[in-house]
């Protein structure tokens, strides 16, 4: 055979060789775009979910906390110092109420004032957010914050009484310390995104419904479950509001969403309420009490019967 | 001419070895993402993978029969199983679903009856018997089934005694097959008879007249819990734990915890306490996934001849769970629970709650040395016809054993107790004995 005549052979092989190459290639390609659900997915998120755009892309990391009750009786003659004008009772150690002896006017609508009273008159106010004001029994909700605020940790929290006259009367306080040992070297979590956080909200928990509109993302942390010594370990957590009335919390490490808190703020008072009943389970320290007072004991019911008519307020609106 | 065709083959040369790299790199991706998926999950070193039908065995297969003077059924392991085996064979065919007003077919002479331990969905009947793919079989439950023989309409029925609703089926070579069975309870050898009392809704409850009342002494050996941490927590390396007042050991990552005390574990995941009515399973779905769950990482620890035996499927609008009892030689061990019961709450299509005994019973010590006071049948149906249950629903009585503290100087061992255990409303308790006139229990039992 002719070297020319074995080349057109070739050429005519590696034609079809070729051609079938191309195939088996294209053919790949389009099974791997056929197995690609999560773009149709997230055309589904944009399509009927507003707000996306203004989610940050930024990339975040935050720390595991191990944290433990904060001991007030430990931080004496401090606290004493703080509570300028102020009766106050420590119960176990763990939870603090204060009246205060002059009722101090307030504006709970505006929010940066707020602070700044809260950050002057109450203790270690400036370690707290605005969470809430309801106005109807007359209480103001703050969260402890780590730099992000701790959501919905009954351990980590400032209720303020105010009387009709927007005075903030008295409060009671819990608060978180992070342990010693973990101080130093936090372990520092890289974070999933914001959209990733919406989208999981919507994909797996069904929790976002169409035209719903994402009106605001925050870091915080959260945490489900205590230790029996009190320590706890508190996860980065996105806060998701929708439509700026209605708050979903998702895990920012692991992704899944956190249970709805309904009833956190009538859960957590009435709790820190009966902190005040006397128990023999209960140890009471007393902190600037007026000299007036025949016994310091008496402060407990000063302070208790208003909370306790918050309560029965607080319940009443909810019922309604 | 002959230079153009030399550069044409060079090229096409080329561009086929490029199109092979292409496609073999594409090829090599596809096989690290397979590798990725199949990375193997934690698993319980020593567990076992049981089916469905595993764990699904009855607590009485007994045959009626004109020429027999009670109810008969097997005391030999090696018969019983025989038996089951050849009876999970049946081919059926032909299900359809009917409503019976009153329990007609206990009025048939000859007739063989297997009694589970629970209400199963009728889906099971796929994994029980030969039954094709293709076969239609009717939503229900069912907790009997009886095979009737020479009866003009029905062959085999699925019964559940809490409803009048009945699944019917036919078998294929239904006369050979029954005449296999009945061959079976004609041994001369192997068989006990059993006593009959009528439950609630009219039900046949069956109570073997020959017990044993031997004490069983058994070495044991502790699961290793850290294995429990690395698959239950999604990063165990952050898991923190502390010690309770009673000496338990409490474990959490912040939405998860486990207690971990001498007997079990108990973990929960708390971010998955609420059911979405979106994801509610069926009872076979339920059934199926938390079976395949426990598969996968050989949830199922025990030593032959024990087992695990279904022995609830709990559907609520607050929680659904599937919880399984330890067995042995085919008896259920009821209590105690946290000992004796493997219990999955199965929220949302996954893990909600999970229970686990810490004990894995081992090698059989110090044969024949105790025998327990046990009641005989008679005694039994006298009890429950007694004041103690007047106006208590009772569905089932079944003989099995309990956990028992062995007495000092018997070493690193459990001990298992016969015990008369009664189905009511809230499963199986022991049976509650008369108090005596000497003012004690007559005989050492009573609810744990």
């Amino acid at each position: 055979m002719q070297w020319g005549q074995i080349k057109a052979l070739f050429i005519i092989c590696f034609l079809v060789l070729n051609v079938f190459l191309i195939k088996q290639l294209v053919d790949r390609q389009e099974e791997e775009l056929s197995f690609i659900p999560e773009a149709s997915k997230e055309e589904e998120l944009e399509l009927n979910i507003n707000g996306l755009e203004s989610l940050s892309t930024e990339s975040f990391t935050a720390p595991l906390l191990y944290v433990e009750n904060f001991n007030y009786n430990e931080v004496e003659p401090a606290l004493s110092a703080t509570l300028v004008n102020q009766e106050a009772i420590v119960v176990n150690d763990f939870h603090l109420y204060s009246r205060f002896t002059a009722p101090i006017p307030i504006d709970p609508t505006d929010t940066e004032n707020l602070q700044t009273l809260v950050n002057e008159h109450v203790f270690r106010g400036q370690t707290y957010q605005f969470f809430d004001y309801l106005e109807g029994p007359g209480l103001l909700v703050f969260f402890q914050q780590y730099e992000y605020p701790i959501f919905y940790n009954p351990n980590a929290v400032l209720f303020i009484q105010l009387n009709d006259q927007m005075e903030m009367t008295q409060y009671t306080q819990t608060r978180l310390d992070q342990i010693e040992e973990d101080e130093e070297e936090p372990q520092e979590q890289t974070l999933i995104q914001q959209y990733d956080a919406v989208y999981r909200l919507y994909h797996n928990s069904s929790a976002l419904e169409t035209n719903d509109t994402i009106t605001d993302v925050q870091l915080g942390f959260h945490n489900l479950a205590s230790l029996p010594n009190g320590e706890q370990l508190l996860n980065p957590t996105w806060q998701i509001e929708v439509n700026e009335n209605e708050d979903y919390y998702v895990n920012a490490v692991e992704g899944h969403d956190y249970p709805r808190q309904t009833d956190f703020i009538a859960d957590t008072l009435e709790q820190l309420i009966d902190q005040l009943n006397m128990s023999s389970t209960r140890a009471f320290s007393y902190y600037n009490i007026d000299e007036d007072r025949e016994e310091d004991s008496e402060i407990i019911s000063v302070i208790r019967q208003p909370f306790v008519a918050l309560y029965q307020k607080l319940a009443e609106v909810e019922s309604e | 001419m002959e230079q153009l065709k030399s550069i044409i083959l060079i090229s096409l040369i080329t561009s086929s070895l490029l199109l092979t790299y292409a496609l073999w790199s594409n090829q090599s991706d596809y096989q690290v993402n397979r590798e990725e998926e199949a990375l193997i999950d934690a698993e319980l070193r020593g567990g076992e993978r049981l089916n469905k039908s595993e764990v699904i065995t009855p607590t009485h297969m007994i045959a009626r029969h004109s020429d027999f003077p009670s109810p008969i059924g097997f005391n030999d392991e090696a018969l019983s199983t025989d038996f089951y085996q050849r009876f999970r064979a049946l081919s059926l065919y032909n299900f359809s679903v009917l409503t019976f007003s009153n329990n007609w077919f206990q009025e048939v002479e000859n007739r063989i009856e297997i009694v589970f331990q629970t209400e199963l969905p009728s889906y099971v009947i796929y994994d029980l018997f030969d039954v094709d793919q293709e076969t239609y079989v009717p939503e229900a439950g069912f907790n009997r089934i009886i095979v009737l023989e020479d009866h003009d309409v029905y062959q085999v029925l699925f019964k559940n005694d809490q409803t009048d609703t009945v699944i019917a089926a036919n078998a294929q070579n239904f006369d050979q097959n029954y005449q296999t069975f009945m061959n079976l309870f004609n041994q001369e050898e192997g068989l006990r008879s059993y006593q009959v009392f009528e439950g609630s809704r009219g039900t046949e409850i069956y109570l073997p007249e020959e017990t044993t009342k031997q004490v069983l002494l058994f070495s044991y050996t502790d699961l290793d819990t850290d294995a429990f941490q690395n698959l239950l927590f999604s990063n165990p390396a952050i898991v923190r734990s502390a010690y309770t007042i009673g000496g338990d050991t409490n474990l959490i990552d912040g939405t998860r915890e486990m207690v971990i005390d001498s007997k079990h574990i108990q973990f929960t995941n708390l971010t998955n306490e609420q059911k979405e009515v979106e994801r509610e399973l069926t009872a076979y779905q339920l059934f199926d996934q938390v079976q395949s769950y426990l598969n996968a990482h050989l949830g199922f620890t025990f030593s032959e001849p024990f087992g695990y035996r279904l022995n609830q499927i709990q559907q609520t609008s607050l929680q659904s769970e599937v919880s399984y009892h330890l067995t042995y030689r085919n008896t259920p061990i009821f209590y105690e629970q946290e000992l004796a019961e493997i219990a999955v709450h199965w929220h949302n299509q996954s893990l909600y709650q999970y229970k686990h005994p810490l004990i894995v019973l081992l090698d059989q010590r110090g044969v024949g040395q105790t025998l327990t006071e046990l009641p005989t049948a008679e005694e039994v149906i006298e009890i429950l016809q007694g004041p103690n249950y007047q106006g208590t629903a009772i569905y089932d009585v079944v003989l099995g054993y309990r956990f028992t503290e062995p007495s000092t100087g018997q070493g690193q061992v459990y001990a298992l107790t016969p015990t008369w255990y009664v189905r009511g409303i809230h499963g199986f308790t022991p049976l509650v004995e008369p108090v005596d006139e000497e003012g004690g229990v007559s005989r050492a039992m009573g609810p744990n």
